[in-house]
């Protein structure tokens, strides 16, 4: 039974234990508000170019959605504790090619390395499911697939990825959608990383970003360090969050 | 996990053991001295017990599972200190006939590992316990143990790792990991390891292209004190299975881990002292059945039992050959050729 298998050490008792194994085997969400919020992200219209560079001065017109990470997903039981909620401050934007991800969050300390075993690097990524129905949140399903984003601190370059259900991610293998860019920036306990691709899709395993259109979007965000969050250890948006291409 | 057809099997007579590291070096040369990240990784390495080991404290990590039950336990990840990091020798200019240094009169690692941390791959060689001229030590091989119930297997998430149905060897697909390093502090011996340049984990892979072949493991086929036997647990004819059914004398490593690992153990007798080997035991018995047993249910009393039962039959096996007569478990020890270790 995967719960089981990712039971942490631990002193339960064994009823304990029996109703902990059972809450893990259906991934934990703890919500910490009843009600997850909902925002609508709007993807502006900036005709011409749009750089990732945050000191863009088009950034300075583009507004900023606050998505709240509400909810923990708590994959193996012993893992660091959330410190609550977490914030992204979102903006977006597109030139009618390319479309822009531009996310900021506070996190004390700047995870760039996995140079040593024990360390874990700072991670964000955005999803959005293939299909207009209404994906499970966790990385859709088998017949409902989603495609993220996932930037890493230590990577050089955002993967795309690929995923029909929880623990089934898979960097999509053609080279063609691996054509993400980005630029990251930590300063004064900020992270700043501006992520860019063709509306277009590249190949099969990538969503199309078409104006005018609605697409549900959710957000996760992983703070690394030792013995950091990697994994099902990570806050994400308790809800699908809208996004809408001006 | 699919059902496992047969599985490999290894036993180690670690009376034979020379402490010499060619397997090491086999392993390591074959398989992981290419590629960034691998330096520190020792898939086979020979550790002097008693000693911390590699990594370091690995025994009291944690990991495997408790009771023999399925419940699944972790340990910390061992830091890149705690295996070694890796360092060079100044060869070029302690062993050059002109242009070297005539004052670098030491061979001396650089960089040096120093303070009160300082560690590294094989640091305790040949170190022991007791006092001279009870003084002890053995050294002792360890390779991924490819576990009929492996803990790396159950912790990983996203099936990265597999267990493979024709032979049991334990493979991390390195397209599907993602270095979330879950199988790390779940394998209790700590034989899978963070490549960080590949954002992979990695671990012996039981040489499958040559075991595939028949061919024995490079670890096994260049065994200098010719102690490593290998072969398929569905051959009850084979060597490894006759000294661990039929003999009876090979042990598990750390069984109470409950993985039921596939590598076996022939326990040391104490090692020759003034060149005499000794009349009595000088690593003690409890030492022994700390560390090696037959499943994870056994006490400790009942693996003392055991290791001396062990001692007593290769006594008497000697005894005969010494008296002149045949035997089949001091023929197989002695292992007069490859054909003899390598039954696959």
């Amino acid at each position: 039974m995967r719960g089981e298998r990712n039971m942490e050490k631990n002193t339960f008792s064994p009823v304990l234990k029996k109703v902990v194994l059972t809450l893990t085997t259906l991934l934990i969400f703890l919500p910490t508000a009843s009600i997850a919020a909902t925002v609508t992200i709007t993807a502006v219209y900036v005709p011409g170019v749009i750089s990732i560079d945050p000191l863009d001065p088009v950034w300075g017109q583009v507004p900023e959605t606050v998505v709240s990470l509400d909810a923990a997903v708590i994959q193996v039981i012993g893992s660091p504790i959330m410190p609550g909620w977490r914030f992204l401050n979102v903006k977006a934007a597109h030139n009618s090619t390319d479309i822009f991800f531009n996310i900021k969050w506070n996190d004390s300390t700047a995870d760039e390395s996995i140079g040593d075993p024990t360390l874990f690097a700072d991670a964000v990524a955005l999803q959005v499911p293939y299909t207009f129905l209404m994906a499970p949140l966790e990385m859709g399903s088998q017949f409902q697939p989603v495609n993220i984003i996932f930037w890493r601190a230590d990577l050089l370059q955002p993967q795309n990825i690929v995923a029909g259900g929880a623990s089934t991610i898979q960097k999509s293998p053609d080279a063609a959608s691996q054509n993400i860019v980005h630029s990251q920036n930590w300063h004064a306990g900020t992270w700043t990383v501006i992520i860019s691709r063709p509306m277009l899709p590249a190949s099969v395993n990538q969503v199309a970003f078409t104006r005018g259109v609605n697409y549900n979007i959710a957000f996760s965000n992983w703070e690394g360090g030792i013995e950091g969050e990697r994994n099902g250890v990570k806050m994400i948006t308790g809800n699908w969050q809208n996004l809408y291409i001006q | 996990m699919a059902k496992i057809l047969k599985q490999v099997r290894m036993v180690f007579d670690l009376n034979k053991c020379l402490g010499c590291q060619t397997c090491t070096m086999a392993c390591k040369t074959a398989w992981s001295d290419r590629n960034p990240g691998q330096q520190y990784m020792y898939w086979n390495n020979v550790e002097s017990q008693p000693g911390r080991g590699y990594p370091r404290n690995w025994e009291t990590l944690g990991g495997g599972f408790r009771n023999c039950s399925t419940f699944l336990l972790k340990s910390p990840l061992p830091t890149l200190n705690d295996y070694g990091a890796p360092w060079e020798y100044n060869y070029d200019q302690v062993l050059k006939t002109s242009g070297g240094i005539p004052s670098a009169a030491v061979i001396v690692p650089s960089p040096e590992p120093a303070g009160p941390d300082a560690y590294s791959n094989n640091w305790d060689e040949d170190v022991g316990e007791g006092v001279f001229p009870n003084s002890y030590y053995f050294y002792l091989p360890r390779n991924c143990n490819h576990c009929t119930n492996p803990a790396c297997v159950a912790a990983c998430p996203r099936q990265a790792i597999y267990k493979r149905a024709e032979d049991g060897i334990v493979l991390v697909d390195q397209t599907r990991c993602r270095g979330y390093r879950h199988c790390i502090k779940a394998c209790p011996y700590k034989k899978v390891y963070f490549n960080s340049d590949e954002k992979v984990t990695q671990k012996c892979i039981f040489c499958y292209p040559r075991t595939e072949n028949r061919q024995g493991n490079f670890c096994v086929t260049q065994c200098v004190g010719r102690l490593r036997w290998v072969g398929y647990s569905d051959n009850p004819a084979s060597n490894v299975n006759r000294l661990v059914e039929e003999f009876r004398v090979a042990l598990r490593l750390h069984p109470e881990f409950g993985t039921q690992p596939n590598t076996f153990y022939i326990p040391p007798f104490s090692p020759p002292g003034a060149g005499q080997l000794p009349d009595t035991q000088r690593i003690p018995f409890d030492y022994l059945a700390n560390m090696f047993g037959d499943d994870c249910r056994q006490t400790q009393a009942q693996r003392v039992v055991r290791i001396q039962e062990i001692f007593s039959i290769i006594r008497t096996e000697q005894a005969k050959v010494a008296s002149g007569l045949p035997s089949a478990l001091v023929d197989i020890l002695t292992s007069r050729s490859e054909t003899d270790r390598v039954q696959l």
